[in-house]
């Protein structure tokens, strides 16, 4: 090719080049995002937040469910990956005048994320953890220890359930 | 000195496109953000499903010229998700809404650049956004943050 020839090429080459550019207009602009996720925990547990248990026949019925049955539980926590969260139980003794009935005579027993049974103490116990954010959920059926042995009379005591996560 | 056909043709063409270049450059763009950072503050995930940044409105302006019968386009393209460290929250959580048309709603995306206007010809215009953040109990707690790149192109 001949040196003209060769300039002409790179003439047009460059002016296409501009021209294409030309064409074509840009503009930018930047926007930081930020999103701040902290601690949250809720347990939810249905309305009446009450156990009813039934009088029966101790020989007929030793183990006596509460009245309102399974009741669904959600327990809702946002921690850290690592962090555990817990969920835990405690009571007082049932009551009636003078008489007290052991709290250690009401059981639970947990289904789902939750599974687990145990008898309540007035201490607290670990009904089920786990490690990092999210929601768990399952129904909990509690029972009375029914017996020969219990003075008569309308018994009333407190249980708390607590979730915890840091 | 002989030229052949062919490359008198390109002279022909050169010398013509040297000489629109000037008008063909006339097309002009320019694009505002009335500020440069938002932030989606700590909110409950039950009473709060969707969290507004606290600095909305973030108004937008885009200016197009020289462009007659020209299509131009604004869009947002995320540089990647969420990030905190290890975690992330996907984009796609962040939202917005914007008015008045041809501003419209849509939501982030880190692949594909996402359409917040368009239009034909000049352009004098700014858009009123508002940006939110689905709220969720999965979220690992911490403080995340990301980049999104705002373009505007002519014709």
């Amino acid at each position: 090719m001949k040196p003209l020839h060769i300039l002409i090429l790179i003439m047009t080459i460059t002016a296409l080049l501009g021209a294409t550019q030309a064409l074509a207009a840009t503009a930018t602009a930047n926007l930081s995002v930020s999103a701040t996720v902290g601690s949250w925990a809720r347990l939810d547990w249905p309305n009446p937040a009450s156990l009813t248990f039934a009088d029966s026949d101790p020989d007929n019925v030793s183990s006596i469910p509460a009245s309102e049955g399974p009741v669904g539980v959600s327990a809702k926590a946002r921690t850290g990956s690592s962090d555990m969260v817990t969920l835990t139980v405690t009571g007082t003794d049932l009551t009636s005048g003078g008489n007290t009935i052991a709290i250690t005579n009401v059981s639970w027993t947990a289904t789902g994320d939750f599974s687990s049974s145990g008898n309540i103490t007035t201490g607290s116990q670990t009904v089920k953890s786990w490690t990092g954010p999210g929601t768990k959920r399952g129904n909990f059926s509690h029972a009375l220890t029914n017996s020969w042995d219990y003075a008569t009379g309308t018994y009333s005591g407190t249980v708390t359930y607590t979730l915890t996560a840091p | 000195m002989k030229v052949s056909p062919p490359f008198l043709t390109l002279i022909v063409l050169a010398l013509m496109l040297w000489g629109v270049q000037p008008a063909l450059a006339a097309v002009k763009v320019e694009l505002g953000l009335s500020r440069g950072a938002i932030n989606f503050p700590d909110a409950d995930p039950d009473t709060t499903p969707s969290i507004p940044a606290a600095e909305n409105p973030v108004l937008v302006t885009v200016k197009v010229s020289g462009n007659a019968g020209g299509d131009w386009r604004l869009t947002a393209l995320a540089s990647g998700d969420l990030v905190f460290g290890s975690h992330t929250i996907p984009i796609s959580n962040v939202s917005w809404t914007a008015q008045p048309l041809p501003f419209i709603d849509g939501k982030l995306d880190k692949a594909t650049p996402q359409v917040m206007a368009s239009g034909t010809g000049n352009a004098n215009s700014t858009g009123s956004l508002r940006l939110f953040f689905k709220n969720s109990w999965s979220y690992s707690t911490g403080n995340y943050s990301q980049v999104i790149i705002f373009t505007l192109s002519a014709p």
